[in-house]
């Protein structure tokens, strides 16, 4: 009941800001067209309001407000977006609605950005580094066609820096957090240092550098630390340190009509595991001294890009990309002795690997005509893949461990056509088929269309069908003895879903200097042949399998305001999806009720300037509605289905951002998590997997309320 | 470029800086003797006084002497040469024990108490004095003070069983699979299955052992299978075993199924796993169990035979009872006698509540089992209450001696650790959080505490503890 009341006052809302446009069209000048350029999904670079698609961008404002080092920071934010993290590691993940970022497409600068695990996929949002970042652009829903398998939820394109209008420009900044209540400068909390530099070597030559350490060292909560050599379970980090440093470089060349860079991204990752097990070593008649399995995973990433855009015979225009994308994650096991400090039997071992080799292209203004123009492109990926034994469960049939290294190919082509019909109307058909080593050709479509009407009224209308391709647990996961029988499937097949999606926004500029945007956008979403591990037999012993099985079903409707007076900027959005989950017991034949399962998120924004004082006060809310999903809970003889419910929260950030001396030194001190959430209740555990792994309780949400402080100087010349 | 160059060199120095391959680490510079007590059983014995880390330099150990009807030159002399009140031993560099011989001249007669006590006094170097400053050389038999044991289970597969008693600190080591019935010598009539190799036992409700019979694998225990009826109670309570008293009316006596449970692993498993259970079927046999006077007649067969074998076994006091094995188609020796043993370290049947309140037979390895039938009781002891050291005799609290054989049990190792993401992993662990208080059959108080149970590269099967006389 709850829910209806709150979509209906929505479309309320929604309805009092129409009417009140009417009322004061009167008052309004002419729509001023929002130029604010996209370039994500797009033929050219072009104007959001002329986009098909209906783009969302996160600025570099909002970065900045932020103080965001990197994705996980913003996306907090975002409304349809949830994050969640690992508690131990830090990892922490995208899930745009419902769908796990299996379905959500990470790129830089249109290419897939390589993870432990896939491509563009998978992405852990921490290894995202935002120092050299002007936008990102998100695209909610089926984005096959032009970002291919995968691009089932939606997409996010960060947008790098690629130009200065500034001769020289440096920039140094230091950024000190707490973590929660802890912090020192050494050993807790967390501290970034950043540097970049840009510099126009001449007319056509650009040139940027930038690094970024961030050390986030390990949060204590009610634990110990390293130095505890006590045998009850306090030993070691409730989240685990982990020091990350990147850096980028650009060089970007720019004649007339050719424009070319070159970029290199690396990152380097430190992630130590301190073991809560503490052994001794006997040796009598002295006393026993004391050692701790302990293991840190090293990461490593190169992303290499070269990017050339040009003009063919006066006319075509050719966008080519190549990338070479290297992401390794080592394990390197060690006994930390404590008597001494000091790291004994070290052995490093390759834990997951994916060297990608990857290239985009397209070729737009092929009709020559304004009414009609046509884009033709291919994307080549060649990924090689390599999985640990003991990322998953990959046994050999005599259980020995077996890593899983496979190469997978696609050889993608795709044409869109943008029909003009008038300046109004646009229409935008597009099909893309894909060429695969490993599973059956796949191929994508979409349609999409965008009317603008008078009074700044846009609408938009989309349809797309996209794809999955099943992942190495999926496929290759084995493990069959006396006690456990869990086996992977490599006849499984990518996963379909279907997405459609209706957006109508409105721009609105008073007389007054009022500016206001409305957005109410809905979408509907399918996916078939969902991959599930099932209970496939209860006799000898529980046997589980991977199956295409499930059906997800989702819809959600979103509505988004923005409101502008003089220093005042206020944003307001609210969004409700409703999934609909099917499980299915092969072994009883029963499945779980399929019921739309709601949730609500709600998040605002709001921001003041003090010109006078060069001073900007923001605030960022987010409401986290719960979630709920059914769970198989089902014992031999019995099947069940439960369901667990992850209550809501709420998530507070503000910030205060003052610069000096034109813009030279900036300092910003601001909080995060002001709420002070920490732990979340899950209603009911589950036991899935073949005997006693059950979930915990409460989930560990973060650290708490933190604080920080950034200074940054600027020197542009 | 060059900076980061820089940069990247410090940031491998600083990687490749950590590794380090030098030996395990003993802790502080230290002294003591090897172990606090020892009997005088030969003429000449060593006494070893140990060091933590060998020695940088040469010097002297000063020891302070005390007697007890014992007299230097009389009754002892030791090498080098010392006095009365006090002996100096020197040592070399580089060393990480030194000896001296004790020469026991007189011994002592039956009964007396006689023996010297050595006490580390000072060290020429920078050395701190721990462990046992203390050493108490007897003449006479007496029970240990205490020491450190290793007991040889055998690894991943611990295919042994390893008897020990505490207070001469000797260690029995038997092949688990040496014996497959005990008959009890006790006032009971009783059959107890070697429950180390997850044997069980099923009555056939007949007489007619010549009878052809079918296996039953629904006796098999695995996870989450087997019957509790089948198994003996793990208590060790002897008038609870699977196989009912043996009447001394024959006609009550009914023939039995038993399954011979699974031999020890042949090959070596992973890492951190155990492959106690992981070899081939022992297969079946047939018994049927009668009085013989005051001993049995023991009459077994394979499954499809119709005549069978019949020995006759004795009750023998001195032991808690006489072992039979299929394999060797006789008695055989396993337990030592029945005063002689205070711990096993074995594998072990244990029943567990598997979820539904239903207790199911369940194996474990890594068990430790005292001789409750011979007397020897034992109970746990959380390090929250007390620490091992500084637990008396003042702290024991003797209504905790309980008759169950399982009062060490399993309650010294756990075999899941949290992983880096938060999901429990298998990994064998030793609880330092809890010791043991044990009583053996002689009234000897002992605390114990379990100071391993796998090797650092975590192969299991390599348990360690310590043990001091209260």
């Amino acid at each position: 009941m709850r829910i209806k009341s709150l979509i209906f006052s929505l479309c309320c809302v929604n309805g009092f800001v129409m009417n009140a446009q009417v009322d004061s069209l009167d008052q309004s000048i002419e729509d001023t067209r929002l130029e604010e350029l996209v370039i994500t999904g797009q033929f050219e670079p072009q104007s959001i309001k002329k986009s098909v698609h209906n783009v969302r961008v996160i600025s570099d404002a909002d970065i900045k407000n932020l103080a965001a080092n990197n994705l996980t920071d913003v996306l907090n934010q975002y409304l349809n977006i949830s994050v969640s993290s690992n508690e131990q590691s830090g990892k922490s993940s995208a899930s745009l609605f419902g769908l796990d970022s299996q379905y959500f497409k990470v790129l830089i600068d249109n290419i897939p950005v390589v993870s432990d695990t896939g491509l563009g996929t998978n992405v852990d949002l921490t290894q995202i580094n935002l120092d050299n970042v002007e936008r990102i652009e998100i695209i909610e829903g089926s984005m096959g066609v032009t970002h291919g398998a995968n691009a089932v939820s939606g997409i996010l394109n960060i947008i790098t820096k690629k130009s200065s209008k500034y001769d020289w420009e440096l920039s140094a900044s230091v950024q000190e957090e707490t973590l929660g209540k802890e912090f020192s400068f050494f050993d807790k909390g967390r501290h970034i240092q950043s540097f970049k530099a840009s510099h126009n070597l001449s007319e056509n030559w650009y040139a940027s550098i930038g690094v970024n350490r961030n050390d986030k060292r390990g949060f204590f909560d009610d634990r110990k630390g390293i130095d505890y050599p006590i045998n009850n379970g306090e030993r070691g980090f409730t989240q685990l340190p982990k020091e990350q440093l990147t850096t980028n470089t650009t060089i970007g060349y720019q004649k007339g009509e050719t424009r070319i860079f070159y970029k290199f991204d690396y990152l380097n990752e430190t992630i130590t595991f301190y073991n809560p097990i503490v052994v001794p070593i006997v040796n009598y008649p002295f006393p026993e001294t004391y050692f701790s399995r302990d293991k840190r995973f090293l990461t490593n990433r190169y992303f290499q890009h070269l990017n050339y855009y040009g003009k063919l015979f006066n006319d075509l225009v050719f966008n080519v990309s190549l990338s070479h994308q290297k992401q390794q994650r080592d394990e390197e096991l060690f006994d930390y002795h404590y008597a001494d400090k000091k790291e004994r039997e070290n052995n490093r071992n390759v834990y997951h690997s994916k060297d990608v080799l990857y290239s985009t292209g397209t070729l737009t203004n092929i009709t020559k005509s304004k009414k009609v123009d046509l884009q033709l492109g291919y994307e080549l990926v060649s990924e090689n893949s390599f999985a640990n034994a003991s990322t998953g469960v990959f046994l050999d049939k005599e259980n020995q461990a077996n890593g899983i290294r496979k190469r997978l190919e696609n050889y993608d082509v795709y044409a869109i056509a943008e029909l003009n019909f008038t300046d109004r109307f646009s229409l935008r058909p597009g099909i893309r088929y894909s060429f695969q080593s490993k599973f059956d050709n796949q191929y994508s479509y979409s349609i999409g269309s965008r009317y603008l009407f008078d009074k700044g009224i846009e609408a938009r209308l989309s349809a797309g069908y996209s794809y999955r391709t099943p992942n190495f647990d999926e496929l290759y996961t084995y493990m069959v003895d006396s006690n456990h029988n869990i086996q992977g499937n490599q006849d499984l097949i990518p996963e379909k879903s279907n997405y459609i999606e209706a957006n109508i926004k409105k721009n609105t500029f008073f007389k007054s200097g009022l500016t206001m945007y409305n957005s109410i956008s809905s979408g509907l979403m399918f996916v078939d042949d969902r991959i599930s591990t099932v209970l496939i037999s209860q006799e000898p012993i529980l046997s589980y399998k991977y199956i295409n099985v499930d059906t997800y079903k989702m819809w959600n409707i979103a509505a988004e305001n923005r409101i502008g007076y003089k220093n005042w900027n206020f944003a307001a959005g609210l969004s409700l999806i409703g999934i609909s989950q099917q499980l299915t017991n092969n072994v009883s034949g029963s499945t779980s009720d399929d019921r739309f399962l709601y949730t609500l998120n709600i998040n605002t924004a709001l921001s003041y300037q003090l010109p006078e004082y060069q001073t900007q006060f923001t605030v960022y809310f987010k409401h986290n509605g719960k979630t709920q999903e059914f769970v198989d809970v089902s014992s031999p003889g019995e099947s069940n289905f439960v369901l667990s419910e992850l209550e809501a929260y709420n998530w507070l950030d503000a910030s205060v951002r003052r610069t000096f001396f034109n813009g030279k030194f900036e300092t910003m001190i601001g909080a995060r998590n002001l709420l002070n959430v920490v732990t979340l209740q899950r209603s009911t555990t589950s036991s899935i997997g073949g005997g006693a792994h059950s979930a915990s309780g409460t989930t560990l949400l973060g650290v708490g309320r933190s604080y920080f402080v950034k200074l940054t100087y600027n020197l542009n010349f | 470029m060059k900076k980061y160059l820089l940069f990247f060199s410090f940031l491998i120095l600083a990687v490749y800086s950590c590794k380090d391959d030098d030996g395990v680490d003993s802790g502080a510079l230290a002294v003591s003797f090897a172990v606090p007590s020892a009997n005088l059983t030969e003429d000449v014995t060593d006494v070893v006084i140990s060091f933590s880390k060998a020695t940088t330099a040469a010097g002297t150990i000063t020891l302070g002497v005390t007697e007890t009807e014992a007299e230097y030159g009389i009754d002892y002399t030791t090498n080098p040469t010392g006095s009365a009140s006090t002996l100096t031993v020197p040592f070399e560099a580089g060393v990480s024990k030194v000896i001296f011989k004790f020469n026991k001249l007189v011994p002592a007669v039956e009964g007396e108490v006689k023996n010297v006590k050595y006490t580390i006094n000072a060290i020429s170097t920078n050395y701190e004095i721990t462990g046992n400053n203390t050493t108490v050389l007897n003449f006479n038999e007496t029970a240990l003070t205490g020491r450190s044991l290793a007991p040889q289970v055998g690894g991943p597969s611990q295919a042994n069983q390893v008897y020990i008693d505490l207070s001469s600190g000797a260690m029995t080591t038997v092949p688990r699979v040496s014996w497959d019935l005990g008959f009890y010598s006790g006032n009971e009539f009783r059959v107890i299955l070697n429950n180390s190799v997850k044997m069980s036992v099923k009555s056939l409700n007949s007489t007619n052992l010549a009878a052809v019979v079918a296996e039953d694998n629904t006796m098999l225990i695995s996870q989450g299978s087997g019957n509790l009826n089948q198994v003996d109670n793990p208590t060790g309570v002897i008038t609870e075993t699977a196989i009912a008293e043996v009447s001394a009316n024959d006609a009550e006596n009914s023939v039995y199924l038993i399954n011979l449970g699974s031999n020890p692993g042949s090959t070596p498993p992973d890492l951190g796993k155990p492959s106690a259970d992981s070899g081939s079927h022992r297969g079946w046999k047939k018994v049927r169990i009668l009085r013989n006077g005051n001993g049995y007649k023991f009459q077994y067969a394979d499954l499809n035979a119709t005549t069978f074998n019949e020995v006759l076994i004795d009750k023998n006091a001195a032991f808690n009872f006489n072992f039979f094995s299929f394999t060797a188609n006789a008695t055989v020796n396993v337990e030592p006698q029945k005063e002689k043993w205070d711990i096993n370290f074995t594998t072990f049947v244990n029943t567990v509540n598997m979820g539904g309140g239903q207790l199911i037979p369940y194996f474990y390895p890594d068990f430790i089992v005292n001789n409750s039938r011979g007397g020897a009781l034992a109970y746990s002891v959380s390090t929250a209450d007390f620490s091992y050291d500084a637990f008396t005799m003042a702290n024991v609290d003797q209504s905790k001696f309980i008759n169950d054989q399982r009062g060490i049990g399993s309650l010294w190792r756990g075999t899941s650790a949290p992983g880096p993401n938060g999901d429990p992993v298998s990994q064998f662990v030793l609880k330092t959080d809890i010791f043991f208080v044990l009583k053996d059959p002689a009234g000897n108080i002992y605390k114990i505490k379990m100071t391993g149970g796998a090797l650092p590269n975590l192969e299991r099967g390599h348990p360690t503890f310590v043990y001091s006389l209260l």
